[in-house]
């Protein structure tokens, strides 16, 4: 629609059609009259015109100087006011629109979204949580965030901040944060790299320093792995030795586990519960608690709209029911259990290439007690730091 | 040319200009007429308008006119031929 299609349709205009004699007479008067006309057509014998309301009032009236006799007749309105007249009666849609616009006005005055921008490492949670403490959330009146003071005290309050500034735009409120660049300090005291198990190596990546062991050689906890002396035959100085030594190495891990043991078991009914979350403020969307023992699952989905959060969000927790069922646990199931204890044990730890010697076990105390004997890989270096005066006098 | 003829000529253009009324059209489809007239007589094969006390007959298929003002009037169509008594 164009722009003056718009106006026409804000300001109302009518489809009317003219019987008669010479209706061309019609149109004569309405250019006379510095009245325009528009989707002149003749159909049927009758000539059809569009015009403004504010020009039909007008042509009503002059209608008297033509000689002729015309029957002017309104086929159709078209506009925003018809619409309105149509709905007069309906107090309710009028009250709703006011409604609706005093809850824009007053939601306009909160802060619905907090973005941050610029951060690499302090994670999101961190920067929202102080900006909690200094009185800084979803939901805040606007007024109430000094957008020049609390850059200032969050800075003061996070550390890895060099610069802050909040900025509102509507009712986002953005906030953008430079961190810190700390140049890495690499210690440039001298140190060796150290054997901190025993083992067989099997791959050296010594990066600085002499290296001191040769691949399938077997060290001792503590033994010097690459050293941060260099000879270079002109001068003796010291490094940093830094590098990565892979060695085969053997681990016992101790498990202990119940014989008596409870296993929750799904019955199969489950129960969804949604909170419909608005500033805060939770609105439950169900009546009655879950009175079985359950597990429960939670989804969240964020509102949006045009690409931007809502302060709105629907929670929807699944209950599912479960039955406790305690037994006696034989002992390969306890040796199962064990096996994925081992499994983590050996992830956390870092370990590689586990290759299980032995598992010896026994029932004591009733409870199984595993004794897992593994081969690995793993990284045994460790730096030392090299007392240079007691270097010098062990030289001497 | 002396500026006296100059200042004739233009006033003859002039005052040329301001009695013809002012016609537009583009191909066969759409005719614009700039300046004051009446419409005498309308119909879809039809259009036959007193401008400036000329009469332009405008001839053809599905003649409707999209606007008229005061001092405008815009026809579109399949125009077939055009008139000047």
């Amino acid at each position: 629609m164009s722009l003056l299609g718009i106006f026409r349709y804000l300001t109302g205009y009518l489809d009317i059609s003219i019987s008669g004699d010479c209706t061309e007479q019609f149109i004569n008067l309405c250019t006379k009259n510095n009245i325009s006309v528009w989707h002149v057509r003749k159909e049927f014998g009758l000539l059809k015109i569009r015009m403004s309301v504010k020009d039909y009032k007008n042509i009503r009236n002059l209608k008297k100087e033509l000689k002729v006799k015309l029957k002017i007749k309104i086929l159709k309105k078209h506009g925003i006011r018809f619409k309105i007249h149509k709905y007069r009666k309906r107090k309710g849609i009028f009250v709703g629109l006011v409604i609706f616009f005093a809850f824009l006005i007053f939601m306009s005055n909160f802060i619905w979204t907090i973005e941050i921008k610029g951060n690499k490492t302090i994670e999101n949670e961190k920067i929202i949580s102080v900006c909690k403490e200094l009185g800084v959330y979803e939901g805040v009146l606007k007024k109430n965030v000094d957008a020049y003071n609390l850059p200032l005290e969050l800075i003061l309050k996070l550390d890895g901040i060099a610069w802050c500034s909040f900025n509102i735009e509507g009712s986002n409120l953005t906030v953008e944060i430079s961190e810190s660049k700390e140049s890495k300090k690499e210690s440039k005291l001298a140190a060796n790299l150290v054997a901190k198990r025993d083992g067989v190596i099997e791959k050296l990546e010594i990066t600085d320093g002499v290296k001191m062991v040769k691949v399938g050689q077997a060290v001792r906890k503590g033994d010097i792995l690459a050293s941060g002396v260099v000879d270079n035959g002109v001068r003796i100085y010291t490094v940093n030795a830094t590098g990565k030594v892979t060695a085969k190495t053997e681990r016992i891990f101790r498990f202990k586990i119940k014989r008596e043991c409870s296993f929750p078991t799904f019955t199969g009914i489950t129960k969804s519960r949604s909170v419909i979350n608005f500033f805060g403020i939770n609105l439950p969307l169900y009546l009655g608690n879950i009175k079985y023992k359950s597990v429960n699952r939670l989804y969240e989905k964020k509102i949006s709209m045009f690409g931007q959060t809502l302060p709105i969000s629907l929670t929807t927790k699944t209950f599912e029911e479960i039955i406790e069922e305690t037994r006696f646990l034989d002992q390969n199931e306890a040796k199962n259990i064990a096996l994925e204890l081992l499994a983590n044990e050996t992830k956390k730890l870092e370990l590689f290439s586990v290759e299980i010697e032995d598992i010896a076990s026994k029932l004591k105390n009733d409870e199984y007690v595993f004794d897992v004997m593994i081969y690995c890989r793993e990284d045994i270096s460790e730096k030392s730091e090299i007392n240079i005066q007691n270097e010098l006098k062990n030289n001497h | 040319m002396s500026s006296r003829n100059k200042d004739k000529n233009s006033e003859i253009y002039n005052l040329t200009l301001a009695k013809s009324p002012h016609i537009e059209m583009d191909g066969n489809r759409s005719f614009l007429l700039n300046g004051k007239f009446t419409i005498i007589e309308y119909t879809d094969q039809l259009i036959k308008i007193k401008a400036e006390g000329r009469y332009i007959n405008i001839l053809g298929d599905e003649l409707s006119i999209t606007f008229a003002t005061d001092t405008n009037i815009f026809v579109i169509g399949n125009i077939v031929s055009l008139e000047f008594n």
